[in-house]
């Protein structure tokens, strides 16, 4: 994300909460704000400012325009964002875009149509059934509940992004927003917690009588305690970005259709696999004993939090170019090895670029 | 932090800053940012409300082929800061007085 795509960001999201004039003051202020700072300090300021939703979140409640928590914190949580207010994020997804989802279906098949994956059951426990609220227009429909813990995620949805989030406040939650027509067909996500296990997964079989194509923000949220270890991520998004947040799990999955990708610092004991078909995947943090990022038409970066001895990888892209610590190795790199990390990068058009700590 | 900066507060540390010489947002947000848990969408209205009320003027400079807005201050924003300054010393005294750790208190 560059400065304007961040100002965009935040320009769609104070849109939801604050008035025209003041936010264009407000924009003014940041655009100043990264002007002053200087191009060559564009990333400092990205990583200073934080979230471009949560930002603006802070920002209307700084000015009495949402109820915000009273309680002085860094930033608001993720759930706080979404609950006090609608989507505004999701709607960053162009609307053109959904015309396009029958398109993102085909290249996924039935990993989206039916993208559900039975898991292990740890508790016996009544099924707690959620389901998105329907009123036309009416952009903040959405459920948001506190769970008893799960051990598993299965998120299989058609279309809309996916955040995984864990923070030391956050309990164990999830938040389904949002509904979309596209070619007079609503679509609706629906969540289920059994047996420890959560799932959220798409509708799409009602029909709408218009034939309208549009959306409501769709945006899946779900919130870990910090320090929990899960059984499994598994995450599979037609059309839509992926964000993973500090969560820890034995086994992480993610593929998204057209989105990007961005794990950050989430860790995974023994397999994180992570694949966008249009889209950029970003991976920061440790590496699991075996880590798999995939891209088929955007770029792959790996930010490895251990050293390049300690892992033995397999990078190639077909018309890009691989990167390691900032040394050229043209199309693909092999280093074999009896070693604690496995990496293995693929790009078919875009290039690789991994860093590994020094 | 577990106090709550109120609005004159806020206009002060601005103003002592500014008092020390012109700054741009950037570094100013930057100075303040150094000493306290304070940040830049608290700082940007503080700035609004001063240049509003007189305290502050603005003007762009040019550097490196973009527009800097620096802030500076005006005499009435020197005269409200003696202001709260004073006001200050008085407070912190009395907050003082009250929280020493004084057994015989």
């Amino acid at each position: 994300m560059d400065r304007n795509a961040y100002l965009n960001r935040l320009s769609s999201n104070l849109a939801r909460w604050v008035p025209e004039q003041e936010r264009r003051d407000i924009l003014r202020w940041y655009e100043e704000y990264f002007n002053d700072a200087g191009p060559e300090r564009e990333r400092d300021v990205i990583n200073e400012l934080g979230d471009p939703a949560a930002l603006a979140w802070r920002l209307a409640v700084e000015r009495g325009y949402v109820e915000g928590d009273n309680e002085p914190r860094r930033g608001p949580k993720l759930w706080q964002i979404i609950t006090g207010a609608a989507i505004v994020v999701a709607l960053s997804i162009p609307i053109m875009l959904f015309t396009q989802l029958a398109t993102a279906r085909s290249i996924l098949g039935n990993a989206v149509t039916h993208a559900q994956t039975e898991v292990v059951a740890r508790q016996t426990e009544p099924p707690l059934i959620g389901q998105t609220v329907f009123e036309e227009n009416l952009p903040d429909s959405g459920v948001y509940a506190e769970l008893e813990p799960f051990t598993v995620i299965d998120v299989g949805i058609p279309l809309g992004d996916v955040t995984v989030v864990a923070d030391v406040n956050d309990p164990y939650s999830v938040g389904v927003f949002g509904d979309y027509y596209v070619a007079g067909r609503r679509y609706e996500l629906t969540w289920s917690m059994e047996n420890g296990r959560l799932r959220v997964w798409g509708n799409s079989e009602k029909q709408s009588s218009s034939a309208d194509t549009d959306s409501h923000g769709v945006q899946v949220v779900i919130t870990v305690p910090e320090g929990e270890t899960l059984e499994q991520i598994q995450v599979t998004t037609g059309l839509g970005d992926v964000n993973l947040v500090n969560v820890v799990a034995n086994e992480i999955t993610v593929e998204t259709g057209g989105g990007d990708v961005v794990s950050s610092w989430a860790y995974a004991w023994k397999k994180l696999c992570l694949t966008s078909r249009l889209g950029d995947v970003t991976l920061e943090g440790a590496l699991a004993e075996k880590t798999e990022v995939t891209s088929g038409l955007g770029n792959v970066t790996v930010y490895a939090a251990c050293a390049e001895d300690d892992c033995a990888y397999d990078l190639s892209t077909g018309l890009g170019d691989v990167w390691v610590n900032d040394r050229y190795c043209g199309k693909n790199v092999e280093k074999k090895g009896n070693l604690p990390y496995e990496l293995e990068a693929t790009s078919g058009l875009g290039d690789i670029y991994v860093g590994f700590d020094d | 932090m577990a106090f709550a900066m109120g609005t004159p507060l806020l206009d002060a540390c601005v103003l002592a800053v500014l008092s020390r010489g012109d700054a741009y947002g950037y570094v100013l947000t930057q100075q303040v940012k150094a000493r306290l848990d304070i940040s830049e969408s608290t700082l940007y209205p503080v700035l609004r409300r001063l240049e509003r009320d007189g305290c502050l003027t603005v003007y762009d400079q040019s550097f490196q082929g973009r527009n800097r807005r620096y802030y500076a201050i005006t005499d009435i924003g020197r005269t409200v800061l003696n202001k709260r300054r004073g006001e200050w010393a008085v407070f912190r005294d009395g907050l003082e007085e009250l929280l020493k750790e004084d057994a015989h208190g």
